[in-house]
């Protein structure tokens, strides 16, 4: 090679390429500058089933120590399995149900979802009475109060499918059914392609746009590894049924604060418990059956529907009617036994 | 100075390649040193503080057997006045006593049908027997039948703490932990804040039925802080007409009420 073969305008081609090239491999490592070196053993974690107890007992020490170091707060945070015996349901009561929210903000403040934006993994929809079109419900309702009398509430949240497509279209296997029938998400696993979120059917799950945003006395420090301890950015999340409390025996943070009784929980298999009951003696539906998901959250209603109805300040007038049918009917009887 | 002579040399053939380097170096730093995160535009969080959230609290506290009341200071049951001053003969009246009791429950619009007119601390259940103010369920049940089956099988109303049936931790609660007996509809509550779908705007223009939660939005515009609505806040308001809400204490005529 000579310097004569160098014209000018091989010089710019090469040179241009150069820069091209180095400026999409630095594009490429852009990521690593977060990337903290200090401790690499998340990097190398493995997914959650195929940890053996001691590796498991590290990674979980790993996120309590960054928990600490970003929030200041130890949590109680523990890999809860689920219980041998137990399939769990729920049911809720679309005759009681008024569309307060109460449940979604429960459920925000159980589950250490972000807060800026804030996600919401229950989505209540303000549908027309007398029909089940859920294109025409509307989830950004709001008004001085509810219910409002032209209107029903259908909550959504995921409905742990027996056949869930959020599942099968996962390309890393990072969410997976448990034995409970639980859906969970392996947060340290997940690649963040939103396939699944495309898949449900039901508008269940949650990307992270961002960082989640949390502040340090809004964090729940009861968390378990597979529901609601703190996310990374670029990850899916969605409802566990609160599985670090109903493995436990309790029940779900939305339930809790239902101030009308709407929602029921349980175990499938007892029959004795509310849900056995409630799917053998209700009218139950499941939503977007045709899709067959199977879900294990159902839907069920009362025998009359009562509670827009006599609601409110109306409710002696409604019932002057019963005070004229009462009057009539004695007076009847009355007359028949003077006849 | 062979050895510089050739490198002079290697240097002058390679120069292109050495420039295109040094710029595609200056080029890395320039990404690392610059690279900030795409903004994300970020509608801002609804702020609903923990303590606006019920967490599986009675709304209401039912009372006990015998009924305690506080009076001045004093713990009393309902018989310490009621055996003192007795109430007059039945008669179409208002309540002089007991203002506060709104009453609107339908055709059930007598004291001494629920309340047993010789033992104040009793409820009756119209034959003779009377219960305690902790069995009021089944003087419930004598009409709302339906409501009370759906309560024993866990269909209607709330059982907290536990979905392990048995468990001592689990607690059902009782018609009266929700309904106020004397007004027992449920009223209805101010809505928390629905969702902040990012970058999705307006998502209720779809339906044309829906014109009237858009105007609701535009009088209460995005932002209002709901926050400080207080967790029961479906307390239904004070005393309304007496005409409506007082009750006869002793009365036997049907119909006052009308």
């Amino acid at each position: 090679m000579s310097e004569e073969q160098i014209s000018r305008r091989s010089f710019l081609r090469k040179g241009a390429v150069a820069t091209a090239g180095a400026a999409a491999l630095a594009a490429a490592l852009s990521p690593l500058k977060d990337l903290d070196t200090s401790d690499l053993s998340g990097f190398f974690q493995k997914h959650y089933r195929e940890m053996s107890p001691a590796e498991m007992e590290e990674a979980l020490a790993r996120i309590r120590r960054r928990v600490e170091e970003r929030w200041g707060v130890r949590p109680d945070l523990r890999d809860v399995k689920p219980k041998d015996g137990v399939e769990f349901v729920y049911a809720l009561n679309l005759s009681r149900c008024i569309g307060c929210r109460r449940c979604v903000h429960a459920c925000v403040a159980e589950n250490n979802q972000g807060r800026d934006p804030e996600i919401q993994y229950i989505r209540v929809l303000e549908m027309p009475r007398g029909s089940i079109d859920v294109e025409r419900g509307d989830h950004h309702y709001d008004r001085p109060t509810v219910p409002d009398t032209d209107h029903f509430y259908l909550p959504v949240q995921c409905h742990q499918c027996t056949n869930p497509p959020c599942v099968k279209v996962c390309p890393v296997g990072a969410t997976w059914q448990e034995a409970d029938g639980i859906t969970v998400v392996d947060y340290d696993w997940c690649i963040g392609c939103r396939y699944c979120e495309a898949a449900c059917p039901y508008w269940a799950r949650r990307f992270n746009w961002t960082a989640p945003e949390l502040p340090r006395e809004q964090l729940n420090p009861d968390m378990a590894y597979l529901s609601n301890r703190p996310r990374p950015q670029g990850v899916m999340e969605k409802c566990t049924f609160c599985l670090h409390r109903t493995r436990e025996g309790k029940l779900p943070a939305c339930l809790e604060a239902c101030p009308t009784g709407s929602r029921k929980f349980g175990n499938i298999l007892d029959p004795d418990s509310e849900v056995s009951r409630i799917l053998r003696t209700k009218r139950v539906f499941v939503l977007k059956e045709e899709a067959n998901t199977m879900p294990r959250f159902f839907y069920y209603f009362d025998e009359r529907y009562p509670q827009h109805a006599d609601a409110g300040a109306d409710w002696v007038d409604d019932n002057s009617d019963l005070h004229e049918i009462l009057a009539r009917v004695l007076r009847e009887d009355a007359e028949e036994m003077t006849a | 100075m062979l050895f510089f002579k050739s490198t002079a040399t290697s240097l002058g053939a390679h120069t292109p390649y050495l420039v295109a380097g040094t710029l595609g170096i200056l080029a890395l730093a320039l990404f690392l040193g610059s690279a900030e995160p795409v903004e994300v535009p970020r509608p801002g969080a609804a702020h609903v503080t923990r303590e606006a959230i019920p967490r599986g609290e009675p709304l209401r506290s039912p009372l006990t057997d015998p009924p305690i009341v506080h009076v001045n200071g004093y713990d009393r049951d309902c018989m310490d006045c009621h055996m003192l001053f007795r109430s007059p003969a039945p008669k179409d009246r208002g309540l002089i006593q007991h203002q506060n009791v709104v009453f609107q429950h339908g055709i059930n619009a007598r004291c001494l049908e629920c309340h047993d007119q010789a033992d104040r601390n009793r409820l009756t259940l119209g034959h003779g027997e009377t219960i305690g103010f902790t069995e009021s369920e089944r003087l419930c049940a004598k009409c709302h039948g339906t409501a009370f089956r759906d309560w024993q099988a866990g269909a209607h109303g709330k059982a907290v703490g536990s979905w392990v049936i048995g468990s001592p931790e689990r607690h059902l609660m009782t018609c009266v932990a929700c309904h106020d007996p004397h007004h027992p509809a449920f009223a209805g509550l101010t809505p928390l804040p629905g969702p902040n779908t990012l970058r999705m705007g307006d998502q209720s223009h779809h339906a044309p039925e829906h014109e009237s939660a858009i105007l609701w939005r535009g009088a209460h515009p995005e932002g209002t802080d709901r926050a400080a609505e207080p967790a029961d806040a479906h307390a239904p308001a004070d005393a309304h007409d007496p005409a409506h809400g007082a009750a006869d204490d002793n009365a036997s005529t049907p119909g006052e009420q009308r």
